[in-house]
């Protein structure tokens, strides 16, 4: 199993790097955000703002990257790839890691590049190798639970446009409503609520005591319960629906 | 010969469409079965099933002893199947395309990469292999994903159409490759809208249609049913004297258009048709006498053309 | 060559009756608006903006400024399905596909607008009158148009449109922030401001607050960037339409 999945996560990881679009979009878009919010919000939040975007920006590559991901996947259908694998004795379970594997693999990519260019205006990690390690574990984490989300919404969703708007737009309100944006202090009382229990902001919460700017243990915890539970749940249900689906 | 592949009363229904209607039916080891039917027929549909993308509801099949509902695993091992859509990586050149489905099938590295080597030579792609599928014409698609479902050598076939729409030297090709196949013993089915490939290369043709099997039997038992030795073809163009010379001759399945084909086995029977015509004041466009074809023994079947 | 526009803008609008239509011209304009209310009323309303007249125009603007990634995305797939080419073949003047395309664009970016104009006036988002009304939508469909028609000069040219489609969400990202579209000037670093003054979504979103408040408009620096944008990616896109 772990073998299959390897070699599909690497199928994923070629067709990434072979497609110029993607990884410009991939790379450069997170690297434009960052410098282009900074200004504003560094001006409207805080000094330090860098510490707190740029784990947004590493995690928002994962929520906006489900959208593609899907798009991935309906790409395989029309090609009739899902198809001629599905007739292959190759377990679902194995297929859908190396889905997952891949995608995260092209996720941790992109935060590393995006956290070295966030040192130029200031970003720093001040505790130790650990919570560099920890850093991007978190994001690994993170990503495999998107990938499940996503899979499982293209394994059932009805079709491609529906998937992608299905998949975009919740992204976007989680972008908004996350900690990671603005200071939870900052939203309006009645949204708080809902900005802290925001996988987002659990996870941005983990990355910002992982670079020493505050508790580590917290929102750790709350950001693998939303893997083990929402990502676990939707990596079952999709190696279900993969069988079941016929396309 | 013992059955490889065997289906009994085989059921699929899609909302209120029956796709398939308990079809039974059993492929010798080492045959070449065509599968022949009308679009909409339940061809898709039932090499769906058989390639354990589909689960039909209701009855049962088994491929090289192994049951289709009960062991899917067991049945993936034993086939490879080839569609309509050159089901392989656009972004991958052709030799990683046969590397990976290599390495899926557990094949080792080395191993893999010689088994590539190999069929891209066998198919006539070796100059292209390490260009992306995406700069690939139709028919070099086509080849490698045959080439794909051969890496790791399986019992049965499935071959859904393989040369719609491939130029006639390409379709020649895969032919050479077919036979090759059903030489080393492979169990092939195919489905095909061509009834000359079916002519060609299957040893047994089975006609389905709403479902069901119609027909079955070696080509020229097929052609046997609708008249022997020799058919006699009336083209009528006018459509109202078409329609009073099949009532006349009492034919009802050959449809709207396209010649009027009935028996005519010796002297008399042609003789018949004439003075039939004569009778009814009806001079054809054309009438000849003809070997049958398979088109004309799936006209007889279908009341359609293929 | 009118009524062959006509025809096409009519099969644009149907084609473009979708539910990723619908998601982009409604339900994520909506999205952005809420998101933006939520995360920065607080924030602005404690530096003293009038935070109801601030915020519609400049989720107008965003919207407006995602109508070229549209205009991209169906050029891209009316060349990939070979529509385009069946058009050039037909007694058609090929300009008015491109003009048609833009047509579209039009109505589309109408869309958006009403919606949050819709929105804005729950939190209090008012126009001085109807000229003010109807300047503004025109302004705002003028701005996105300029812009769509570079869209259409990178759709037509680029070897894969439907993925450079979705790339040209891109430059939009520092055009808009790096303005004053969501924040006032003070906001920003003393260093940022000459670009911050020249951006062309800084000029256009002024405009467009100003009209809607009633206040004095400075028409030159928008007419100028729409204007000049329409000029230099309209003959580009001519060109391109032209040899393609």
């Amino acid at each position: 199993m772990t073998s299959t999945a390897l070699l599909l996560s690497g199928r994923t990881m070629k067709r990434f790097l072979r497609t110029p679009p993607l990884i410009i979009i991939a790379f450069v878009f997170p690297v434009v955000l960052m410098f282009t919010i900074l200004p504003l919000y560094g001006g409207l939040i805080e000094d330090d703002y860098i510490q707190r975007l740029a784990p947004l920006i590493v995690l928002s590559t994962a929520t906006f990257g489900m959208a593609p991901s899907a798009a991935g996947l309906y790409a395989d259908f029309r090609a009739g790839i899902f198809n001629r694998l599905r007739t292959m004795p190759i377990s679902a379970a194995s297929t859908v890691a190396g889905r997952i594997v891949g995608e995260v693999l092209r996720i941790v990519a992109v935060a590393v590049v995006a956290i070295a260019v966030a040192h130029i205006p200031g970003f720093r990690f001040t505790a130790g190798p650990a919570g560099v390690l920890g850093f991007f574990c978190v994001v690994a984490v993170f990503g495999a639970m998107c990938t499940s989300v996503s899979l499982l919404v293209a394994l059932t969703g009805p079709d491609e446009d529906t998937v992608q708007s299905a998949l975009g737009t919740p992204a976007t309100l989680a972008f908004f409503l996350s900690s990671g944006f603005i200071p939870v202090t900052a939203f309006p009382g009645w949204i708080q609520p809902v900005v802290r229990v925001n996988p987002l902001s659990t996870a941005s919460e983990a990355l910002i005591g992982l670079t020493g700017g505050g508790p580590v243990a917290a929102p750790l915890l709350q950001t693998l319960a939303w893997a083990v539970g929402l990502g676990g749940l939707c990596a079952l249900l999709s190696v279900r629906a993969y069988r079941r689906r016929a396309r | 010969m013992t059955a490889i592949v065997e289906l009994r009363h085989l059921s699929k229904s899609f909302g209120t469409t029956v796709a398939l209607d308990g079809l039974s039916l059993a492929i010798p080891e080492g045959s070449v079965v065509g599968l022949l039917g009308p679009n909409g027929a339940g061809k898709t549909t039932l090499i769906n099933c058989l390639t354990t993308l589909l689960r039909p509801d209701s009855g049962s099949a088994t491929i090289a002893g192994h049951d289709l509902l009960t062991e899917p695993d067991k049945v993936r091992a034993h086939i490879a199947v080839t569609g309509q859509f050159a089901a392989i990586d656009e972004t991958l050149t052709g030799r990683e395309n046969l590397v990976f489905f290599g390495r899926l099938l557990r094949l080792g590295k080395d191993e893999a990469k010689d088994r590539a080597g190999g069929l891209l030579e066998r198919f006539g792609l070796s100059a292209e292999a390490d260009k992306p599928v995406k700069t690939y014409s139709g028919g070099m698609r086509r080849k490698l994903d045959l080439a794909a479902s051969l890496v790791v050598p399986r019992p049965v076939l499935f071959l859904d159409e393989p040369t719609t729409g491939l130029d006639p030297v390409s379709r020649e090709t895969l032919w050479d490759t077919v036979r090759d196949l059903r030489s080393t013993g492979v169990t092939i089915l195919l489905t095909t809208q061509y009834l000359e490939e079916a002519d060609q290369l299957a040893d047994r043709i089975v006609v389905i249609d709403h479902g069901k099997v119609v027909a079955e039997g070696t080509a020229q038992e097929l052609k046997d049913r609708v008249g022997g030795g020799a058919v006699c073809e009336i083209r009528i163009a006018d459509p109202g004297v078409r329609e009073k010379a099949m009532a006349v001759l009492g034919r009802s399945a050959e449809g709207e258009d396209g010649p009027i084909v009935l028996p005519a086995e010796g002297v008399e029977a042609l003789a018949g048709i004439v003075k039939t015509l004569e009778a009814a004041k009806i001079e054809p466009d054309d009438l000849a006498l003809r070997k049958p074809t398979l088109d004309d023994v799936f006209r007889s079947l279908t009341g359609r053309p293929e | 060559m009118i009524h062959d526009t006509g025809v096409l803008i009519g099969r644009n609008l149907r084609l473009s009756l979708t539910t990723r239509s619908f998601f982009q011209l409604v339900v994520s304009p909506l999205v952005f608006f809420a998101g933006f209310a939520i995360v920065l009323d607080r924030l602005l309303t404690l530096r003293g903006v009038d935070f109801g007249q601030f915020l519609p125009p400049a989720i107008v603007m965003m919207a407006m400024g995602l109508a070229p990634v549209s205009t991209a995305f169906f050029i891209g797939r009316e060349r990939q399905s070979g529509m385009l080419d069946r058009c050039r073949t037909m007694p058609i003047n090929s300009l008015s596909v491109l003009i048609a395309r833009l047509g579209t664009d039009a109505v589309r970016s109408l869309i958006p607008i009403v919606v949050l104009v819709a929105a804005g006036h729950v939190i209090g988002f008012r126009f001085a009158g109807v000229p003010s009304a109807v300047g503004f939508a025109l302004l705002a469909v003028a701005f996105a148009l300029s812009f769509c028609l570079g869209a259409a000069v990178v759709a037509i040219r680029s070897p894969d449109p439907e993925s450079s489609a979705s790339a040209l969400f891109l430059p939009m990202l520092p055009l808009i922030n790096l303005s004053t579209v969501f924040a006032p000037m003070s906001v920003f670093p003393d260093w940022l401001e000459p670009v911050i003054r020249i951006n062309p979504y800084s000029v256009v979103v002024d405009a467009l607050r100003a009209l809607a408040a009633g206040q004095p408009v400075s028409w030159w620096p928008p007419l100028a960037w729409i204007v000049g944008l329409s000029l230099f990616f309209g003959l580009a896109a001519v060109r391109a339409f032209r040899r393609a």
